[in-house]
């Protein structure tokens, strides 16, 4: 299983019914081929675009959180790409690297024994402020 | 050899080297550059969308590099302009 970061542009011409319907399709998709959604974020909502697409200058933005296998994303891209009201999509991969912090190598045991518990005790303790920069982008 | 290595040479006479910036992103200690953040993006884009150079961000290799995937990315999904104009 791998955490991806799918985020996609519906069309403002599609009332809000139809705009609902077409999230919960989404989502209804990747839940029926073994994903597993952990958020929908609507908050985006609409936005002006940075350049027109299709003549249109403005999109409703929807992110979404999934963990699936590898083969999935193609499946929903591939729908996306049919469904008319979707303007762009972009799925992005979720690394490690998220959590901002990366996992410390583990130290070799050296036979300099003496030494290395004096040093290893202060800097466990370095990493642990910093927030996810994932979460704060409006 | 060794005597002169650390030596610094004496500077360039006439020509005022401009202080080395420093990468904005490690002083941040940013691990990872998000493609939604696009005020930050902006930054590093000058007027016309274009990303700016290293030699003019001061970024390292390491998040320049991060930096115009991220920037690319966010272009790709009409968050950030390829072109203004």
């Amino acid at each position: 299983m791998n955490r991806y970061e799918m985020i996609y542009i519906i069309d403002t011409g599609l009332e809000e019914a139809a705009r609902k319907e077409l999230i919960e399709k989404v989502s209804a998709l990747i839940s029926a081929n073994g994903g597993e959604i952990e958020k929908v974020d609507e908050t985006w909502g609409k936005r002006r675009l940075a350049y027109a697409i299709d003549y249109k200058t403005e999109g409703w933005y929807v992110l979404v959180n999934y963990k699936a296998s590898a083969e999935l994303p193609r499946e929903i891209e591939r729908n996306l790409q049919i469904n008319e009201n979707v303007l762009r999509y972009l799925t992005v991969k979720l690394e490690e690297k998220h959590s901002s912090v990366k996992p410390r190598p583990e130290r070799p045991a050296e036979p300099a024994a003496a030494e290395a518990p004096a040093e290893e005790a202060p800097a466990a303790e370095v990493p642990a402020e910093e927030a996810a920069p994932a979460a704060d982008a409006e | 050899m060794s005597e002169d290595r650390g030596e610094r040479r004496p500077r360039p006479r006439g020509g005022r080297r401009p202080r080395r910036k420093v990468c904005a992103f490690c002083v941040d200690k940013i691990a990872y550059i998000d493609y939604k953040d696009i005020n930050r993006l902006r930054r590093f884009t000058n007027e016309r969308g274009k990303i700016l150079p290293r030699r003019m961000s001061g970024n390292c290799a390491k998040h320049q590099r991060q930096l115009s995937e991220a920037i690319k990315r966010a272009r790709a999904i009409a968050l950030m302009p390829y072109t203004a104009d």
